[in-house]
């Protein structure tokens, strides 16, 4: 060995010993989970003081219960009472917060031309996804007459007037049902409960679906998005500051009746559930519009899903069809991981529509 | 200027480094335990070295989960649509398996996770 060499070497074996050294600790990430809105509600703080962690955690869980409660369409908190007051064609009356609700709804119901419609409570009655989680319905469907009734009444939320906190427009017998967007709602007030009480990283995820702030250390949050027709992940997403990931799926809520699947969600339409898509996934900046606009494009479906999204304002979406072809924009597909080759690919651009 | 045992030290070092490299501080994403929680509270920590099957009571009944080639999956619920038992095998960090029904999830402990939330 030449002199000249002994130097890198001595380098090179610094760098070594350097390999050797113990690993640095991950970074320290909390987590919360509590049970709210008929599902799992899972809370990541990162970066918080551990003492008030626990504190701001059970602040997150009395926001859902309360919100729960008030925003069940069928139990005894402000919707509920508010629908058992519409049945019996009485005086509807509603606070600050549902009108808020309201008529946040009625903006993306109409962007998306009915797909997304409040008004289908009477619809999922009839098809018995009206009960908990816990209790499935297990058949017949409706008869066609019974649907035919429902569609001919048209309820929505078109023709609804709030003025002075009170109600007006509606037919007797309207069922509101908030399912396709309250969850998205939710997420959005536990985010800004979060920021308001300083916290600057967090996910709050809602049984899959859920907003990010921040980030773990200075990368990205990275999120994974289940397969909807097989075991494990179809790909994995790091998601920016603010950013909701939301997904509508025909796996969630279904039963199975002279061997056709029924599944949750319904095309107000043709009262029946949707066909053709097994899943939806929209990115966008407030959980909210994520998840209503995921359960419009739901009913949209492959044929139609690029002209609904544009009505709606979002260009992130992911949607997977019953026969295994994904549909994606490009916004979305240049920052997405597939960790499985779909079948078939198909990049369309929302603005092309 | 080099001789080729200079060279043949250079590259055997660079290559030990890269070793080292992915040996140690490349992040371990497989799971090494798994935390059941029945209704949000932790109930249980599960070696995912040791095959297992073990039965959790939820909201609807037991649901049984098994632990096999340090996988874990859900083989049997009293749910209806039994989406737990086709979200199959879950093995890195940061991978959820849920029977929301029963309230009975499962979340994979490891080094560094994969995945800091899962989308569904």
């Amino acid at each position: 060995m030449t002199p000249g060499m002994r130097h890198p070497l001595i380098a090179l074996a610094l760098l070594l010993l350097t390999a050797c050294a113990e690993k640095t600790h991950p970074p320290q990430v909390y987590k919360y989970t509590f049970f709210s809105m008929g599902t799992q509600i899972d809370l990541s703080l990162f970066d918080v003081d551990p003492a008030r962690s626990e504190q701001i955690a059970t602040a997150i869980e009395r926001d859902f219960t309360a919100l729960n409660t008030a925003w069940n369409p069928w139990g005894n908190g402000d919707l509920g009472q508010l629908n058992t007051a519409l049945k019996k064609n009485q005086p509807a009356t509603v606070n600050q917060a549902l009108q808020e609700l309201i008529e946040n709804a009625r903006i993306l119901a109409r962007d998306s031309d009915g797909l997304f419609n409040p008004g289908v409570g009477g619809l999922v009655t009839l098809w018995g996804f009206n009960e908990a989680a816990t209790q499935m319905p297990s058949g017949p469907p409706p008869t066609q007459a019974a649907l035919d009734v429902w569609l001919k009444r048209h309820d929505s939320l078109a023709n609804l007037k709030i003025q002075n906190l009170t109600l007006s427009g509606h037919k007797p017998g309207l069922i509101l049902d908030f399912g396709g967007y309250a969850k998205g709602y939710a997420v959005d007030k536990a985010i800004q409960h979060l920021t308001d009480l300083g916290v600057k990283n967090a996910i709050v995820n809602a049984g899959g679906d859920l907003r990010a702030i921040g980030s773990k250390g200075g990368r990205p949050w990275m999120i994974g998005i289940r397969d909807p027709r097989g075991p494990g992940m179809l790909a994995a997403l790091p998601v920016r500051d603010g950013e909701a990931v939301f997904t509508s799926g025909d796996y969630e809520r279904f039963y199975e009746y002279q061997g056709h699947r029924y599944h949750h969600i319904f095309d107000p339409r043709t009262g029946y559930p949707t066909q053709e898509t097994a899943s939806v996934t929209v990115v966008y900046n407030a959980g909210a519009k994520a998840d209503a606009s995921a359960t419009a494009l739901m009913v949209a479906g492959p044929q139609h899903w690029q002209s609904t999204a544009k009505r709606l304002g979002v260009r992130q979406i992911m949607l997977v069809a019953t026969d295994g072809t994904v549909y994606i924009t490009s916004a979305l597909q240049t920052r997405i991981q597939f960790e499985k080759s779909p079948a078939k690919l198909i990049v369309g651009d929302v603005d092309a529509h | 200027m080099l001789t080729r045992t200079d060279r043949w030290i250079i590259a055997l070092a660079v290559c030990g480094i890269a070793s080292l490299y992915i040996l140690l501080w490349r992040p371990n994403t497989e799971g090494r335990r798994a935390e059941i929680s029945v209704n949000g509270k932790v109930v249980a920590t599960l070696d995912l070295q040791r095959d297992v099957l073990q039965k959790f009571t939820g909201m609807l009944g037991e649901s049984e989960i098994e632990i096999r080639d340090r996988r874990i999956r859900f083989r049997a619920s009293p749910c209806h649509g039994k989406q737990c038992i086709h979200m199959g095998w879950a093995r890195r960090g940061g991978e959820f398996i849920a029977c929301l029904p029963n309230r009975i999830a499962v979340t994979i402990i490891a080094d560094e996770s994969v995945y800091d939330a899962v989308n569904f």
